[in-house]
């Protein structure tokens, strides 16, 4: 380490002082959750991405991940558990210009408000959602979700779970989102990448980022450490940006595939179309 | 003769497990929440543990979960499932649907604030925004009173003639995380005391299927609403009822099930109550006395149906009333301040009533601060 690097090290400044609410922090992250350099990539690409700070919202839903929106200092929201898709589709057309960023959970999201991610994309709103995918509910205490893989062991599962899980990259493919990026939080570099190519987009870009969650998810699948969970990850991940969704499904023993699944141009988002819908009505009236 | 019993010491919500382990629903329902959370999970290992037998149902979403108990309940079987705070609200059609479809469900409410501003703390206002929806609401005191309570609820619920769901609320993280006495009688003595659930209020049935949920024109749909309202009428008597015979049996008593007065019959001071902080007054009145001051309370245990006789008797005795309510009605006071000052308006007494709001988001009311709120009362 270089004498400059150590000094950073010891500065009393921290290289995202003023985009965290310091009123807020400490965050009640566990040690070893991946949230802490999830919430760090998701600011610096914000940052890179030019766009004004004032004209970013970011959203979350209820749960650990979603309490990253209210360490942020944007205009952020920390909406009701599973709601942050339509808060945000409000929030989105009121200004084309803002950038609308849901994070949030997998039960969030895909349980409890599972119905506004799937209507979302098919509408193409113009929000981007990432989803931190941890395999369960991390804040009331792990019980299994639609996420959780064959096998898993969760207070609800205390056998391994017996359902088939949501391919979240498949689902998004297949309702209709324009950008769909999986990675996992061992690799900030692309996930990084990710969040700044999918908020550059137009339409609704999703982005899966597998989480480690050592309290609730690790310590009953023999992953008790943040590392080990990397570890896991490290291990299993294969990246392949050609593989069709379909194929991607996790499990205890499958590949993890990371990858850019889906990248599509021109299509009308819902806030094209309800302003075709004004013109058309307005036409229709002759005025 | 009052039937054997352990002491245990457990939390509120184990209390409420045990309740409804005894009762032996044959489904239960739930989404996780916090404080709620761990009655189900008491549950879901009960049934994996062989010691209940039950259809545990992991569903995505409290509507779900109260949705999926209405199906059970409208096949006849007993029908159990828990909830909190937002988890109550995002039900909230399906709260008026079962208490309006007259479906015997019971659901525990481990009271807890509403956002914005989350928090996970206790007060009423869960519980009270669904005090229309045609549920008996029953708010409990302590852990033992939580046992109790949702086990009468089961055997005031389920009788033909009341046909209406419980709400046994108890006040989050207070008393639902909190260790304390509970007197445990032997499951057999427990079921046999609400009995099986043989006979339903309704129950499929191929040979003579019926329709469920049509279409009501204003006639019949007007008339179903004053049957509630008459149903729950009689459920007042059940109450008191079930409650005796539970008494009976099991040697406790919470006042006459509806209201329990606290202290001497007449006092300068009444203090009406709901919840914990009628614990909570007993010690501020005894240190009242103490000092040579007349204070004593009533805890309103049942809040729907609304014991207008037992509070209109006390209220007659006594000459200032002083409701606390845990909650607000935005606008106006608390909910509970509105009702006893209505009903006794509409009674023709004239003991005075005032009333403050305390504890909302889990803000501490100990009995100091109740002492305080009493000498000024008494002041004024
Ligand atoms: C309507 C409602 N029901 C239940 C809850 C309780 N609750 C809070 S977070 C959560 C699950 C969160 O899981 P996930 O979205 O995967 O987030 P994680 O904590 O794993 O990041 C639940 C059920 C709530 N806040 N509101
Ligand atoms: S419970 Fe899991 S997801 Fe939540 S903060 Fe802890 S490690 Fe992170
Ligand atoms: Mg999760």
């Amino acid at each position: 380490m270089t004498e400059d690097q150590n000094e950073l090290l010891e500065s009393e400044a921290h290289p995202l002082d003023g985009f965290l609410r310091e009123g807020r922090i400490p965050h009640i992250f566990c040690p070893g959750c991946s949230l802490g350099s999830i919430t760090n990539v998701l600011i610096e690409a914000i940052n890179e991405s030019g766009i004004d700070p004032k004209k970013v919202a970011v959203v979350s839903g209820i749960g650990c991940t979603g309490r990253i929106a209210g360490y942020l200092n944007y205009d952020s929201f920390h909406t009701t558990h599973g709601r942050p898709i339509p808060f945000a589709i409000g929030l989105s057309v009121t200004d084309p210009e803002r950038k609308v960023i849901v994070i949030s959970g997998d039960g969030d999201l895909f349980a409890i408000g599972g119905n506004h991610f799937i209507q979302a994309a098919r509408r193409n709103a113009d929000i981007t959602v990432v989803c931190v995918n941890n395999f369960n509910y991390g804040m009331t205490g792990g019980q299994a979700g639609p996420t959780t893989y064959v096998g898993q062991f969760q207070t609800t599962s205390p056998y391994g779970s017996l359902e088939e899980p949501f391919n979240l990259p498949n689902l998004a493919a297949t309702c209709g989102a324009v950008y769909v990026a999986r990675y996992t939080a061992l690799d900030v570099r692309r996930v990084k990448e990710a969040f700044s190519e999918a908020i550059a987009k137009s339409g609704f870009s999703f982005v899966e980022v597998l989480g480690s969650c050592p309290t609730t998810y690790g310590r009953r699948n023999q992953l008790a450490e943040g590392k080990k969970i990397l570890e896991f990850f490290a291990e299993k991940t294969v990246l392949n940006h050609d593989a069709d969704t379909r194929d991607i499904r996790i499990d205890k023993d499958s590949p993890i595939i990371v990858g850019k699944f889906v990248d599509i141009e021109d299509k009308p988002t819902l806030t094209d179309n309800l302003l075709a819908l004004q013109r058309v009505s307005q036409a229709k009236k002759g005025r | 003769m009052v039937v054997k019993q352990e002491t245990k010491s457990m939390t509120g919500n184990d209390a409420a497990s045990y309740a409804a382990l005894f009762a032996k629903p044959e489904v239960i329902a739930a989404y996780p929440i916090t404080p709620q959370t761990t009655i189900v999970e008491n549950l879901s290992r009960f049934v994996d543990e062989g010691k209940l037998e039950a259809e545990f149902i992991i569903v995505e979403s409290e509507h779900s979960a109260l949705a999926a108990c209405m199906g059970a309940a409208w096949s006849g079987v007993r029908t159990f499932t828990a909830t909190s705070s937002q988890g109550l609200l995002y039900m909230s059609e399906n709260v008026f649907w079962t208490g309006y479809g007259r479906l015997p469900i019971i659901m525990p409410v481990v009271n807890r604030c509403l956002a914005p501003g989350w928090n996970i703390w206790p007060d009423f206002q869960d519980s009270m925004a669904f005090r229309d929806a045609g549920w008996i609401q029953m708010y409990t005191k302590n852990n033992q009173e939580v046992f109790d309570t949702t086990l009468q609820a089961f055997k005031i619920s389920e009788s033909k003639d009341i046909a209406l769901p419980s709400m046994p609320c108890l006040d989050g993280f207070v008393i639902s995380h909190t260790t304390g006495q509970v007197d445990l009688p032997d499951p057999e003595d427990a079921f046999e005391f609400i009995g099986p659930y043989d006979d339903p209020i309704i129950e499929l049935d191929v040979e003579n299927p019926w329709a469920y949920g049509s279409m009501t024109g204003p006639d019949q749909y007007s008339k179903n609403r004053r049957d509630l309202m008459v149903a729950m009428e009689r459920a007042k008597k059940k109450i008191v009822d079930v409650h005796k015979e539970f008494e009976e049996r099991f040697g406790r008593s919470y006042g006459n099930g509806l209201v329990e007065p606290y202290g001497d019959d007449e006092a300068d001071l009444t203090l009406v109550t709901l919840g914990t902080i009628g614990d909570e007054a007993h010690e501020a009145i005894d240190r009242l006395k103490v000092e040579g001051h007349s204070v004593n309370a009533l805890r309103v245990r049942t809040f729907r149906p609304f014991p207008v006789e037992d509070i209109v008797e006390f209220a007659k005795k006594n000459h200032k009333l002083v409701v606390i309510d845990r909650a607000a009605s935005f606008g106006h006071e608390g909910p509970l301040r509105i009702e006893v000052e209505a009903v006794l308006k509409r009674h023709n007494v004239d003991t005075s009533v005032s009333g403050k709001i305390m504890g909302l988001g889990g803000e501490d009311v100990p009995y100091s601060a109740i002492i305080d709120l009493a000498k000024k009362e008494l002041k004024e």
